[in-house]
């Protein structure tokens, strides 16, 4: 009796293990490496005050100051701003631009529609740094849109764009275009589309059919696309390392932290306030399209 | 008759509302195929080329043709080659980051084989029995799915700063992120059926616990384990975010190759490159498609 009630824990064990080993204890040893006061790592430092230096390593208390800072050091915070803004804007502009293929895929027969499903899954192999070299051949300095503008009207058209914010926020969408035709593709599959027709039917205005019926319908599978492209457009650091010249996003200030700072406490306290924000609005908004789901196809 | 007036009026309306829902769909899905083709194209195209006019690539200076960064031999590359195309480009990549993609084809390998086993006894564990903290875990391993790469990086190197630089620590990373797809692909096949009707009958008929894994479990799980390793191996080899803090000089993977290529060489040369990665992943994530469908929308969960 009592051996049998061990059973799933020798199934479950392994992987146990490795999630502590890799997720959780990392994970909380870096909250608490971010709570530790910054080590005065300069070279002068270390050479005059080496017994200081020694003690201080000994002991060091904790503090807040460096969660603190994320958001109230100037620079950090505009950059968390710059980051959940493009983050947000990112989301919307891609349920814009793929919720009508969404619907041709669910709703239309067509020839090639095997072929544009593929098509449209291929940025999903890639990761950010490609992403960014395909930027830069397309809207670079002396990219393919630019070029055969300049070619046709005489005019380059988003020369150089790449490097900037809103070259940024291309290639984030471009990157989304599976995941955020895919996930509102299954939502509208699951769809009732004859109560549209009821509500015109019953003589609802096409704005009242939209806005009572449609769209409370639709929104599960907005929150469920949003809730995967902004944990996407957060988190995503290839991009940003290749491209962004002048702004800095979140991810990118953390690998700077690390490498041209070398404050690594105050990376691992960004990452922190990173991770929680981005898993936290992830977690929440799956969990409200999914409970919605439920409600929305209950008969 | 007002009220058919009425209703003609609204089909009519509600007619034009859906063509001109029609012309968006379809002008978006245009835009769609255009703007993933067109780089992929050019992309292959540059592996090829000896033709300077498209010297997009090269991050920094964008700017025209220009020699493969370690010069000599490949500096002279478009005078030694006759004609428009060369492979040149590929074996000079092949020559300066072969070991890159040698690493990044044995980590996939390496994350496939301890995720089989992570996800086949696990996935069971989770099914099969219930236990406290079970909705607890199967959250724990979906967390990776939303957590970004650079905070797993730096977790990592903060916990195991001392064998970075191995490729250990690499490996690591790789597994978190790789763990998901073959849980899921592997619950979601167990729970899809009544499974373990069929491991009692057996169990009862006497056979042993290994019998019952070797003749019942595995080949029900055929299918899910071959596309589970299929996304892992898409996955792992795509790998970016959190493996470019995690690598060094020494233990390069492919995507991080990359950067350096985009950073250093010609446009041809990154494009090559490109190429290469892109050649190995297009014919996986086809499989992928092909297989099964549900699949490729788990995967775009992942960040």
């Amino acid at each position: 009796m009592k051996l049998k009630s061990l059973a799933p824990l020798f199934y479950v064990l392994p992987l146990l293990v490795v999630l502590v080993a890799v997720l959780i204890y990392p994970l909380a040893d870096m909250a608490y490496q971010g709570a530790l006061p910054q080590q005065e790592e300069g070279l002068g430092a270390a050479v005059a005050g080496g017994e200081a230096a020694a003690t201080k390593a000994g002991w060091r208390s904790i503090t807040y100051r460096n969660y603190v800072a994320v958001f109230t050091d100037p620079f950090l915070r505009s950059t968390l701003q710059l980051s959940l803004t493009l983050a947000v804007l990112v989301s919307l502009l891609s349920i814009v631009l793929c919720m009508g293929p969404a619907w041709l895929l669910v709703r239309k027969q067509f020839r090639g529609k095997r072929a544009f499903r593929v098509i449209l899954t291929l940025p999903m192999a890639f990761s950010g740094i490609i992403i960014g070299f395909l930027a830069v051949i397309m809207i670079g300095r002396i990219g393919f849109v630019p070029e055969v503008t300049r070619w046709l009207f005489g005019v380059p058209v988003g020369q150089g764009l790449a490097y900037g914010v809103i070259g940024l926020s291309l290639a984030y969408i471009w990157f989304q275009i599976p995941r955020a035709t895919l996930t509102l593709e299954s939502a509208i599959r699951k769809f009732d589309w004859d109560l549209e027709s009821a509500a015109r039917g019953l003589g609802a205005s096409p704005w009242q059919a939209f806005r009572y019926v449609l769209l409370p319908l639709l929104m599960p599978a907005i929150v469920s696309t949003i809730a995967v492209t902004f944990a996407v457009s957060m988190g995503s650091f290839g991009v940003a390392l290749l491209l962004l010249k002048k702004a800095s996003v979140l991810p990118l200030e953390i690998y700077n932290q690390v490498y041209a700072n070398l404050a690594f406490e105050m990376a691992a306290a960004m990452s922190v306030v990173l991770a929680v924000i981005t898993v936290g609005v992830n977690y929440t908004l799956r969990r409200y399209g999914e409970r919605n789901y439920v409600y929305a196809h209950a008969d | 008759m007002p009220t058919d007036a009425g209703s003609a009026e609204i089909t009519q309306r509600s007619r034009r509302r859906r063509s001109l829902w029609s012309i968006y769909s379809i002008a978006a899905s245009l835009v769609i195929v255009f703007v993933v083709l067109t780089p992929l194209l050019i992309c292959l195209w540059g592996s090829f080329t000896t033709i300077s006019t498209m010297g997009a690539a090269s991050t920094h200076s964008g700017a025209g043709w220009s020699a493969p960064g370690s010069a000599g031999t490949f500096g002279a590359g478009s005078r030694d080659t006759e004609g428009p195309l060369t492979l040149l480009w590929y074996k000079y990549v092949f020559d300066v980051y072969g070991h890159t993609l040698l690493l990044s084809l044995k980590l996939a390998a390496l994350c496939i084989v301890i995720t089989i086993v992570l996800g086949v006894f696990g996935g069971y564990g989770v099914v099969r029995y219930n236990f406290p903290g079970k909705l607890l875990l199967e959250e724990l391993i979906l967390v990776p799915l939303s957590l970004p790469g650079i905070s797993v990086a730096v977790a990592l190197i903060g916990t195991y700063g001392m064998i970075r630089g191995s490729t250990l620590i690499i490996l690591f990373g790789h597994l978190l992120y790789t763990l998901p797809f073959m849980f899921q692909s592997v619950t979601n096949t167990l729970r899809s059926y009544n499974f373990f009707e069929l491991e009692r009958a057996a169990a009862g008929l006497g056979a042993n616990w290994y019998q019952r894994l070797r003749y019942i479990l595995l080949p029900n799980l055929k299918h899910a384990l071959i596309i589970g390793s299929l996304l892992v191996f898409t996955i792992s080899l795509g790998e970016f975010n959190a493996s470019f803090l995690l690598t060094t000089p020494i233990t390069l993977t492919l995507p991080a190759a990359l950067y350096d290529s985009y950073t250093n060489d010609s446009f041809q040369v990154s494009s090559a490159a490109t190429s290469i990665f892109i050649i190995v992943v297009i014919p996986v994530l086809l499989a992928i498609q092909f297989i099964g469908g549900r699949e490729m929308h788990e995967m775009g969960q992942a960040a």
